[in-house]
């Protein structure tokens, strides 16, 4: 069973700038599992690259290793070890600048108990690509820095 | 404008003379345990706050009994001591006017709000906390409870800049989950007249404790939810902005500010009203 949760934001930023930002890893994944831990493990020949993202949720930490794949203006990854999930993320067009969404689909085990989970899941998931896709709108539109708002190192 | 004028009925005066430190210290303890067994309080960030007047800027939430505004207070008074710096939360003369409640709210240090009654106070050392949003962010809809809803207002901007202090902003999440707010009622408002003469600028479709289905908000029986609160760094305008600031820049720039605050303030939520 898999549930996905998918939140947009209109950056006033041009779409180049957006898409840009919003599809390096480096400055995306501190930015989504800021509310976690992340770590950059290692780049692959043909630019993929693999992090440990876990997002902190109470007292569990779900996530693992995922595969990043860049793809301007895309950036999509996938598990390869620990909780079951995929991340889309898309800048498209939009009048006002660029248009950044993200879609994280979660797999959970279970039947009654997997799908209550997944309900749970799809909440806990929304609010965090929400708090996410705040952070990268308020990076572009203001630079972060000095109102403690500012970007984790990336690697 | 015609404003309907309520017959004065308190016994407190409005101002920083009526907050009684002695009554706050005796009622801190009691209402402390309460605010934190029954909506297991987590207060974060007072260590950004600088030794100087400041102005906190917050979003406000739960309707017209706001626990967060309470709680806030409480936090503020704990962390700083009764006898430091004083807080002045500039409040709706809905409810510093209102017999019984105002007054309590006076004694915590709550006056009517008004621009020149905040420069009063910071001048006389306070810190002040304002709700640029008023009602109509106390009033928004649940759906939007993780959003700041300043309405435009950029009178808390120029009251910072005039006098000199620095904002710091305040975030929190859960006072919105106390009560269930069906719609945005800004329109129904000025249909009703009730913009122009109480100053209410919302009267949404709530449901609440015990009212039940109610057009607009009276204090009620709040739903137990977890409030999660954050003080966020300062932000001095002056020197950010220098001397003559573009305002909506600033507005643009301070929501933004708190907006991003809050949506990870909100993300530590994984189920809304139990926490």
């Amino acid at each position: 069973m898999t549930t996905t949760a998918t939140r947009s934001i209109v950056v006033r930023r041009p779409f180049d700038v957006v898409a840009k930002v919003a599809t390096d890893p480096g400055v995306l994944l501190p930015l989504v599992a800021g509310l976690g831990r992340f770590e950059f493990i290692a780049a692959d020949d043909d630019g993929t690259e693999e992090w440990d993202m876990f997002l902190d949720i109470g007292a569990v930490h779900v996530g693992g290793r995922v595969h990043v794949e860049p793809a301007t203006p895309r950036l999509s990854w996938h598990s390869v070890r620990g909780t079951r999930h995929a991340m889309e993320v898309e800048v498209t067009e939009h009048p006002d600048g660029a248009r950044v969404t993200m879609s994280m689909t979660v797999r959970l085990g279970g039947l009654v108990l997997g799908r209550m989970a997944e309900v749970l899941a799809r909440g806990i998931a929304g609010r965090h690509l929400v708090a996410g896709l705040e952070q990268v709108r308020h990076h572009l539109e203001f630079g972060g820095g000095d109102d403690g708002t500012s970007l984790p190192a990336a690697r | 404008m015609a404003l309907l004028r309520l017959p004065s009925l308190h016994r407190v005066p409005d101002g920083i003379e009526g907050r009684d430190p002695e009554f706050i210290r005796r009622a801190l303890p009691r209402l402390w345990l309460a605010f934190e067994l029954y909506f297991r309080a987590e207060v974060d960030g007072f260590e950004h706050v600088p030794d100087e007047p400041v102005l906190f800027v917050g979003n406000h939430s739960g309707g017209a009994s706001v626990p967060d505004t309470w709680l806030f207070v409480l936090a503020h008074n704990t962390y700083f001591t009764v006898e430091g710096r004083p807080l002045i939360g500039l409040a709706h003369r809905i409810i510093t006017d209102m017999p019984l409640l105002g007054d309590f709210a006076r004694k915590f240090g709550m006056v009517k709000a008004g621009p020149h009654r905040a420069r009063q106070m910071l001048a006389q050392g306070a810190n002040v906390l304002v709700y640029p949003g008023g009602d109509v962010e106390a009033l928004r809809p649940t759906r939007d409870r993780n959003r700041i809803v300043f309405d435009g207002r950029k009178g808390f901007l120029k009251l910072a800049h005039e006098t000199g202090v620095k904002i710091v902003p305040v975030v929190a999440t859960g006072g919105q989950e106390t009560v269930y707010i069906f719609n945005d009622g800004r329109r129904t408002a000025q249909v009703l007249g009730f913009d122009k003469y109480l100053r209410i600028k919302s009267v949404p479709i709530t449901l609440s404790f015990p009212w039940g289905f109610l057009p607009g908000g009276l204090p009620h029986l709040p739903l137990p939810a977890k409030i999660r609160m954050q003080v966020l760094p300062p932000i001095d305008l002056r020197e950010k902005y220098g001397e003559d600031p573009d305002w909506d820049e600033a507005y643009e720039f301070v929501t933004s500010t708190m907006q991003v605050a809050l949506s990870s303030l909100a993300a530590r939520t994984t189920l809304p009203v139990l926490g």
